[in-house]
């Protein structure tokens, strides 16, 4: 598997172990040793279409996007919803080595970087996509091969498909004296129930006036069928939440950390959920004691298939699972030593990712209690680690033009 | 069901060969499941699209992946060490099985069809899938025997859609 976004990369890889001329060795390779094969069978039958373009769904995006060009049933079969959505469920879960890395650099520039990541684990190679179209914001994804971009636009890297969201809308009865912050937090997934695509964005108010009042946070969510975004009022209280650095969609719910202030300038840490389906948040309670004010470092992530808590204190790594509303201490590793170790999420689902002093990877697996280095330093701090995913899944505005349809929305205060 | 998995049943080839298999083993095939249900196995099974070399390949199959499931520790999944060295074990049996020549493998593919075994089906394409990876647009055309319908002007703009997918 090479690192398969070069067309975003300036140039040749930077970090690269005689890979390239490997990878086309292997390349040739194969092409040499797979026969050209007839379709008849044994038995004289000829291969029906349809199981032709079952093994056709099971080949990565690049082959499938060239063989369109063979013929025009064989152009109009790839480019169906139907052969689209049985290509994604096939190709779920391949390819999880290739990584979609953000680093910030001492100069306060996000970087988007992709990791070909081997068995060992250990990064093969690694090279900047600079001129990708989501270069210097934040990146939260895959769902189903698309990436929400954080300057508001989705992305499928596969197909080279990006898609700029219409302008977020705002509270039409917004507290007096505000504005929406340019900080926010979002989120993204597929509603369970329909397959609609949503984004989930939280804004914070801001007082434009001298007197210092917070309000809660206001919640708006876009949906890819209707192309428009909801105002799904506003949280109950005021939360601080947290930046997830790993992509957590999980039972069709998204989680961020979140601080709750208490009216006495003490704040305890809790959770939030967001349904996507029903547009519902929850406060659920995090496992540790959520009034402890240490220095802990800790985050969330996926651990199979359930919500996972990371959390590292004194040269200890504690993961939570949450079942059924419940929390489990799943496992208890010592680090080595009691330097500095944040836990940046997850990885293959049972995997978790640490990161060190100096933006040092390193990927700790509890079954085996090991901990490797993945052999590779981004940058100043390691913002998100994805898995880069493939699909054909297209998301272009089939729509008239968008314009039409924004005269007559309000854009307010954004 | 109270008794044990000793009921056997009588599956003929289109070649009329006939396998005895044990009940649990048949059951990985949904075709030959609703079959049963629907109470047409009192005698042999006939399977007029199977023949018997490609039967007792798709038997051996079943045999494996029903032995497997049943020596599983029940706690097993893919977060324990037992699970996954259980699941890389199959794993690589499924591999050794597929390395058949190309016609066979059709012939596996077809018949994993029509008896409905999905887990038989998905690996066979796979393995083919795998065999048309990385091929020219005419290796494709002349390996499934398919003429280009595109006029030139077609097929070029067809191409520069996905310019990217041919360097």
């Amino acid at each position: 598997m090479a690192l398969s976004l070069k067309r975003y990369a300036e140039s040749r890889p930077l970090f690269d172990t005689g890979l390239y001329r490997l990878l086309t060795e292997r390349i040739n390779k194969e092409r040499e040793n797979s026969v050209l094969i007839s379709i008849t069978t044994n038995s004289g039958h000829l291969l029906p279409e349809n199981l032709l373009f079952e093994i056709l769904s099971w080949l990565p995006v690049k082959d499938v996007l060239r063989y369109k060009s063979v013929s025009k049933s064989w152009y109009a079969t790839i480019s169906s919803p139907h052969f689209i959505s049985n290509h994604l469920k096939n190709n779920h879960n391949n390819n999880q080595s290739c990584i979609l890395a953000q680093y910030y650099l001492s100069q306060g520039e996000l970087l988007l970087e992709e990791l070909l990541i081997d068995e060992t684990p250990r990064v093969l190679a690694s090279q900047v996509l600079s001129k990708s179209p989501v270069d210097n914001t934040r990146i939260c994804g895959p769902c189903d091969g698309l990436y929400y971009c954080s300057e508001r636009a989705l992305w499928n890297p596969a197909i080279n498909e990006l898609r700029t969201l219409p302008p977020i809308i705002a509270n039409p009865n917004p507290p007096p004296n505000t504005l929406y912050s340019c900080h926010d937090i979002y989120g993204f997934g597929s509603d369970p129930l329909t397959g609609d695509y949503k984004v989930v964005v939280i804004k914070d108010y801001w007082s434009t006036n001298d007197e210092y009042v917070s309000y809660p946070a206001s919640v708006l969510v876009f949906s890819l069928r209707t192309d428009s975004w909801k105002y799904c009022g506003d949280l109950t209280q005021e939360y601080y939440l947290e930046h997830n650095k790993c992509y957590i969609f999980v039972k069709g719910c998204c989680f961020w950390r979140a601080s709750s202030l208490h009216t006495d300038e003490n704040y305890s840490e809790v959770i939030i959920s967001f349904d996507m389906a029903s547009h519902s948040f929850q406060e659920i309670h995090g496992p540790e004691n959520p009034d402890i004010k240490q220095l802990h470092n800790r985050c969330l992530g996926i651990y199979d298939d359930s919500l996972g808590f990371f959390s590292v204190f004194d040269g200890i790594l504690n993961i939570w699972t949450l079942n059924h509303e419940a929390w489990t201490k799943k496992f208890t590793i010592g680090l080595g030593c009691v330097d500095d170790f944040w836990p940046v999420g997850h990885w293959m689902n049972n995997k978790v990712l640490i990161e060190r002093r100096g933006g040092k990877l390193v990927l700790c697996d509890p079954i085996t209690q090991e901990l490797k280095d993945l052999g590779f330093e981004g940058g100043s701090s390691c913002e998100g680690f994805f898995t880069y995913m493939e699909s054909l899944v297209s998301i272009k505005d089939r729509n008239k033009s968008r314009e039409d349809k924004e005269r007559q929305v309000d854009n307010s205060q954004v | 069901m109270a008794e044990t998995s000793s009921k056997k049943i009588i599956l003929k080839s289109s070649d009329n060969e006939d396998f005895e298999v044990d009940e649990i083993v048949a059951l990985e095939s949904q075709t030959i499941k609703h079959m049963i249900e629907d109470g047409c196995a009192d005698n042999a099974i006939p399977l007029p699209n199977v023949t018997a070399k490609t039967l007792s390949k798709v038997i051996e199959y079943c045999k494996k992946h029903v032995d497997v499931a049943a020596t599983k520790p029940a706690d097993a999944s893919t977060s324990t060490a037992a699970g996954v060295a259980g699941d890389d074990e199959l794993k690589k049996w499924d591999e050794e099985f597929v390395k058949v020549d190309q016609t066979a493998l059709f012939d596996l593919i077809l018949a994993a069809n029509y008896l409905d075994i999905k887990s038989l089906l998905e690996l066979t394409c796979q393995s083919v899938a795998d065999g048309i990876k990385n091929k020219t647009v005419e290796e494709v055309r002349k390996t499934f025997n398919i003429t280009n319908d595109f006029t030139p002007e077609e097929e070029e703009a067809v191409r520069k859609e996905n310019q990217w997918a041919f360097e």
